[in-house]
């Protein structure tokens, strides 16, 4: 591969997107006080060196869409990560081809006090609130990142033109729904992982078409959006299974909704 | 698999950056009514489809200033806008430096295989687009987003930077970056042009310029902010003779018989030592 370095893009006013050789993508929010970086990528980056050359120093916290060894990789260079699901060990995921595992921390085995996240939680980086809402579908503790002066939201995999429930359909619509409330200003979607050459993200559209698509797999003559046993609404494509769709939602949900 | 087509980057709400190939970026930004296409690049891509893909809305077209690397795609356009004090330089430009210039650009900053392209894409023109004069103080209404011209000259006679107060996002051509070369202008008629860039920057906060991610370089960030200070700061040092200039050499890009080069915080300013003030003024 003829790049050999993280791809840094930036979005935004003090909003960076860090290309990881095409694996997957993190972000580094910064404000006038401190910063957020969201994900940590697979591990091969040493994301660590990275984000404290962005961040000019200051101070930062980090948090995980979710904890897929894609997004929880470089976790362990960091004392604590907040995430709603259990981190998985990217040196011991099989899934994970071991040529692009190479961590560029040490203490392969290091895995980080791991904070909880709920829907609500406020980042203040000073002049700068980025919201979490908590969105599962994609795994049960999926959160997404909505910041209000950018007018973007950071959702991982949990929301996409190609989702795949892998818990209850009814969860997912709630989260999304109330990543839709909770983001008024929302303009644009940025996924966890993106292609070399298209830094846009994802039209605000792309939320109400993947609401609808969950709808649409609920409702009782949801096989007329069918398509190769997918459900598909305009640009948002719903891969699922029947048990996902009659679960019950979880109850009581996270604090915070 | 190097990188085949030009990277598309929005940089801010309603704001896109194409990088071609690593050899200059074109802007496009969207209004509520209409959009405005900055820059047209080295021509070795089909630039039209890559902005109207971009974009739904009508749009114009103004060039920061006539260099090979800014209007290479013209022949595509109906018309465009370019200070007149380019217009003779940029009709005249052949399709050989062109392809030259990109080869010259590719491996520089980082590694020659990032970019996959070839000669055989520059387009030669067929034809030229209807020119019309860019001005200082032109404004760009594309509906709830007025952009405006600001001329500075320096890296070539007619060269303009564009302001857009929404995004509060400066696009300045090759007319306000870290490694600025001011060859073709007299040092002070570029430090009055940028004085000038200075009287507008509470309109601003971010400062790209025509070569985001600069040939096999791969970070796509802006300037950094200090960046027209320290252009600024170099040119009265050089005019004061206060300044050292580090290398004074042979250019390679261009016809000048000597340039000297001169660092200053984040900015080196190449420029002719023979040139320094218009006589007369």
């Amino acid at each position: 591969m003829p790049i050999r370095t993280p791809v840094v893009v930036e979005i935004d006013r003090k909003t960076w997107l860090v290309q990881e050789y095409g694996l997957d993508c993190c972000y580094a929010l910064l404000g006038e006080r401190s910063g957020l970086l969201i994900d940590t990528g697979c591990g091969r980056m040493n994301i660590k060196a990275l984000a404290a050359r962005l961040f000019e120093g200051r101070p930062y916290q980090v948090v995980l869409t979710h904890g897929h060894s894609h997004h929880a990789g470089g976790a362990g260079c960091f004392e604590k990560v907040f995430c709603a699901d259990t981190v998985q060990n990217a040196v011991r995921d099989e899934a994970l081809s071991p040529d692009f595992i190479a961590p560029a921390y040490e203490g392969e085995d290091f895995l980080p006090e791991c904070l909880p996240l709920y829907t609500g939680d406020e980042f203040d980086l000073g002049g700068r609130v980025v919201v979490c809402v908590r969105t599962p579908g994609h795994t049960a503790g999926s959160c997404s990142f909505y910041d209000r002066q950018s007018g973007i939201a950071f959702v991982g995999d949990a929301c996409g033109r190609e989702l795949k429930a892998n818990n209850a359909v009814s969860d997912m619509l709630t989260g999304l729904m109330n990543l839709k409330r909770m983001a008024p200003g929302l303009d644009r979607l940025y996924p966890g992982h993106i292609s070399y050459t298209d830094y846009r993200g994802m039209p605000a559209s792309v939320l109400e078409d993947a609401i609808c698509a969950c709808r649409a797999a609920l409702a009782p003559d949801g096989h007329r959006y069918h398509v190769d046993g997918k459900v598909v609404f305009r640009g948002v494509s719903l891969e699922y299974t029947k048990k996902w769709a009659d679960m019950e939602p979880c109850s009581p949900y996270p604090p915070g909704i | 698999m190097p990188i085949s087509k030009p990277i598309i980057v929005q940089v801010a709400k309603g704001v896109y950056a194409i990088n071609e190939y690593g050899l200059d970026s074109v802007f496009v930004v969207e209004g509520s009514k209409s959009a405005l296409v900055i820059d047209l690049g080295i021509g070795c891509c089909d630039m039209k489809s890559i902005i109207e893909d971009i974009t739904a809305l009508s749009y114009e077209v103004v060039l920061t200033h006539g260099h090979l690397d800014h209007i290479g795609s013209w022949d595509q356009f109906d018309r465009v806008y370019l200070h007149p004090d380019d217009w003779d330089k940029a009709k005249a430009v052949e399709l050989a430096p062109r392809i030259a210039s990109g080869e010259r650009m590719r491996g520089q900053e980082g590694d020659a295989d990032v970019w996959s392209y070839s000669p055989e894409q520059f387009r030669e023109w067929k034809r030229l687009p209807e020119i019309l004069p860019l001005e200082d103080g032109m404004e760009f209404d594309l509906g709830d987003r007025v952009l405006h011209c600001v001329h500075t000259p320096g890296h070539s006679a007619g060269s303009c930077c564009i302001i857009d107060p929404v995004s509060r996002i400066l696009f300045s051509g090759d007319a306000c970056n870290v490694s600025l070369r001011v060859t073709d202008c007299h040092v002070e008629t570029a430090l009055k042009g940028l004085l000038r860039l200075k009287s507008f920057e509470h309109e601003f906060d971010r400062n790209f310029n025509g070569h985001l991610a600069y040939a096999s370089g791969v970070t796509h960030i802006s300037m950094p902010l200090s960046t027209l200070d320290d252009c600024i700061r170099a040119m009265e040092d050089i005019l004061a003779d206060r300044a050292q200039p580090n290398v004074s050499f042979r250019s390679q890009w261009a016809d000048k018989p000597m340039v000297a080069s001169y660092i200053c915080g984040a900015v080196t300013v190449t420029y002719n030592p023979e040139k320094l003030r218009k006589e007369g003024a």
